[in-house]
């Protein structure tokens, strides 16, 4: 190879060299540039959405327990308002078996109302579990940001350990199927056979 | 079991204290009050007239392990009894709230009957043991 051909080369290498470092640095940019924007708004977006969930929920699960709550006593009066019924028109009531039959009917009624009120109100319990979950994630996301911002997060192991604990000590939150939790009981049976054994 | 005995109730999320506020009321227990997490419940455990409390576990601020601590501590409260009602399903937890001296648990999400069948056995065990 004479020299002008080297020298050829050896500028192509240079130049190769350069071009990947600039390929890597601007794709280096273009992540923080897109982290930036993780940071500065997407983050936070998705915190306040959580947040707009829990008090979407709460307030839909309110307004439920509010019906339930009106509804309860008019299902209870239904059912006091026919045993007066039945007083009042004890002489109709013994002419004509249907009457009986009917009023029976609206009875029976009346106490299933009154059991699904029961459900429904039960099911309200979804805002409890599910708004604990939400503000463990919410609480995820706000770590992230921390973590991703110019000041940066407490990376020390044994600090990260300390928050662990005082997160775990107010609890662990409601218990996941798809997570392995072999100290999890698996519901109020193994609950009250635990106790039982500790005599309680 | 005495139906007029007041009863605190203690969880953050209001819902959940409205949802055992009127089971209690179908129970016959219409005499409660509410807080929002071991803090603001402490002062009205100082009344001295809550009969029986009702706390959640995970809360801010003060968890419910630490109150049912605090009551326990207490010479006014300490034959207080409580029942605790939460989503936290771990044994060790469990052997915990044991250890310091709760007298029910109940695991969210729960029904009903379970809720009544806890409060009945903690009072016949209480009125067994005096």
């Amino acid at each position: 190879m004479d020299e002008a051909s080297q020298d050829w080369q050896s500028a192509r290498e240079e130049l190769a060299r350069i071009t990947a470092e600039l390929r890597e640095t601007l794709a280096t940019l273009r992540v923080s540039a897109q982290l930036a924007g993780l940071v500065k708004t997407d983050l936070p977006d998705a915190h306040s959405q959580l947040g707009q969930v829990l008090q979407l929920t709460e307030q839909a699960a309110h307004d439920t327990l509010t019906a339930v709550e009106s509804s309860l006593p008019l299902a209870r009066g239904i059912g006091e308002q026919i045993g007066e019924f039945r007083m009042q028109a004890a002489d109709a009531l013994a002419r004509d078996e249907r009457l009986v039959a009917l009023l029976d009917g609206i009875e029976a009624s009346a106490d299933t109302v009154k059991v699904h009120l029961g459900e429904v109100l039960m099911a309200q319990g979804f805002q409890d579990i599910t708004g604990q979950i939400i503000r463990r994630v919410a609480g995820l996301v706000q770590e992230l940001e921390e973590c991703l911002s110019d000041q940066g997060c407490d990376i020390d192991a044994a600090a990260r350990q300390v928050r662990k604990d005082a997160r775990e000590a107010h609890g662990r939150g409601p218990a996941r199927p798809d997570a392995d939790r072999r100290d999890a009981v698996g519901g109020q049976q193994d609950v009250d056979e635990l106790l039982s054994g500790l005599g309680i | 079991m005495d139906k007029s005995m007041k009863i605190l109730i203690v969880d953050d999320f209001s819902t959940m204290r409205r949802i055992i506020k009127n089971l209690l009321r179908e129970l016959g227990f219409s005499n409660t009050v509410e807080a929002d997490d071991g803090d603001s419940a402490l002062p009205l455990l100082k009344g001295g007239d809550i009969d029986f409390l009702i706390t959640d576990w995970n809360m801010p601020n003060m968890p419910g392990i630490e109150l049912l601590k605090h009551v326990r501590a207490n010479p006014a409260t300490r034959h207080l009894p409580v029942l605790m009602v939460t989503a936290e399903a771990s044994r060790e937890q469990i052997v915990q709230a044991a250890e310091a001296g709760v007298n029910g648990y109940v695991i969210k999400p729960f029904t009903a009957q379970t809720l009544e069948q806890k409060i009945s056995k903690i009072f016949e065990r209480l009125a067994m043991a005096s």
